[in-house]
């Protein structure tokens, strides 16, 4: 599980099940499912949220509780300063830096506080991240002598057009949770290491495609 | 002192392992890049359903076979690099629809046949690497009046005029290996019979290398009848040399 996505289950202590769950108040994204009473969904915002949770049991006539639950969604370290973007867009940034071990090392200002849309590599337009990796090299070697790995919350930048991870190398797995970027025009994932890009179908499900690049190792 | 950090090479990608069929699919392909591939077998003739593409670069990849006819259906493509593979055969005849090709890089392969007048003639095409093939034919005076970077050694023989071979030689090394690039003169120099070995005002930059340690060039004659083909021991002239000594007159 990705640390945007959130799961929780509300439970009830007698009254006669099944129980009928409802939520005020929740972060957007999240949902709870009336008849499990779990909350899912994918965070989008961060700050501290009152949640009156209320539930209905199957008693005639029916019994109802309400609760004030305090949920925080703290606000992954390095996009405290973000105002420029989606949160879950600087989520996204700072989860595909966590994948690259020498942006640490080489002090690379990704995920390190400040504007995201200033950071190595980024370009945004209207609000959103189109651009990443802009440079032909951008990423060059920020995967260390024993490789990176691509984080595939990358997928949360659903505005990006132009991808460049070229040279990083990264090893593993190419997540084909890329394939949710249907409005990548340029994709260049050469001299990686991917070890199922034979099997990576999705690519030829990206509508606006326009420059692939594929040189070996990709 | 810390511990020994694990070093050692990134373990070597599979890379791909064929041409994949769904990039047929990506209709607004414009710029497709896949050398360096280990790729089975050659280029699918689908290749020439993808009408967008500007720049498509196959090079050092493996390919054997031909290459496809409808290679010529990409109106659009301006830069076409496949050196370094294992293609054989002709260019085929459509590439004479490629008019706004800009680039042509077949280097290192095994294609073979005269190279089409027309290619030369292409309106977009400045730039022609054609070398380590076994192409044979000649080459156009045309060259030199529209400037391009053509790079044609180790081929089979080919010709061109002295302008020509003096406006490739400082680029093009081409006494290296195998036939070299045979003198054409339109007529013989007055004084010259046919088959004659003559000097003649060209700066070669290369030459065959024997054992001897010696650079050796030749000329002839490009007429039916001339047969006189030898080598000498030269050091400032250039001409069509083959393995043969003279058959002499």
């Amino acid at each position: 599980m990705s640390v945007i996505e959130y799961e929780a289950t509300l439970e009830a202590e007698s009254g006669e099940p099944p129980y009928r769950w409802s939520a005020a108040g929740l972060p957007s994204g999240l949902t709870v499912d009336p008849a499990t009473g779990t909350i899912t969904g994918g965070l989008r915002e961060a700050g501290t949220f009152s949640v009156n949770v209320t539930v209905t049991d199957s008693q005639m006539p029916a019994r109802t509780s309400t609760r004030t639950l305090s949920l925080t969604v703290a606000v992954t370290s390095g996009c405290e300063d973000n105002t420029s973007i989606p949160d879950i867009e600087c989520y996204a940034l700072v989860e595909f830096a966590k994948g690259m071990p020498r942006v640490e090392t080489w002090n690379v200002d990704i995920g390190r506080g400040g504007d995201p849309c200033g950071w190595f590599g980024v370009i945004c337009r209207d609000g959103h991240v189109v651009e990443l990796g802009g440079e032909p090299e951008a990423f060059y070697s920020m995967g260390g002598p024993d490789g990176g790995t691509l984080i595939p919350a990358l997928r949360h930048l659903t505005e990006l057009e132009y991808l460049n991870l070229m040279y990083v190398p990264f090893v593993g797995e190419l997540p084909e949770e890329l394939g949710q970027l249907k409005k990548l025009k340029t994709l260049a994932l050469g001299y990686n290491s991917f070890d199922n890009i034979n099997e990576a179908d999705w690519l030829w499900e990206l509508p606006e495609l326009e420059g692939l690049y594929l040189r070996r190792s990709a | 002192m810390g511990a020994p950090r694990a070093r050692g090479p990134i373990p070597a990608s599979l890379g791909l392992t064929e041409i994949p069929q769904g990039l047929s699919k990506l209709t607004k392909l414009r710029d497709l890049l896949l050398s360096g591939n280990d790729f089975t077998g050659g280029l699918p003739d689908w290749i020439g359903e993808m009408k967008d593409l500007r720049f498509l670069d196959i090079s050092y990849s493996n390919l054997t076979g031909h290459l496809p006819e409808t290679l010529g259906d990409l109106s659009n493509l301006e830069f076409l690099y496949l050196s370094y593979n294992q293609l054989e055969g002709e260019i085929p005849d459509s590439f004479a629809k490629l008019g706004n090709l800009v680039a042509l890089n077949l280097n290192s392969n095994g294609l073979e046949g005269e190279i089409p007048a027309w290619l030369w003639e292409l309106p977009k095409l400045s730039n022609i690497q054609l070398a380590r093939n076994r192409f044979e034919g000649h080459i156009p005076d045309t060259i030199i009046r529209d400037p391009r970077y053509v790079l044609t050694r180790e081929n089979g023989c080919l010709t061109g005029s002295e302008a020509v071979i003096e406006w490739l030689s400082p680029i093009d090394p081409r006494w290296q290996d195998g036939c070299p690039l045979q003198i054409v003169t339109e007529a013989l120099p007055d004084g010259r019979e046919d088959g004659e070995i003559y000097e003649f005002q060209v700066k070669a930059t290369g030459g065959r290398r024997y054992n001897d340690g010696t650079y050796r060039w030749s000329i002839s004659s490009p007429r039916p009848n001339a047969t006189g083909i030898d080598e000498k021991p030269a050091s400032s002239w250039g001409g069509c040399g083959k393995e043969q000594a003279a058959t002499g007159r």
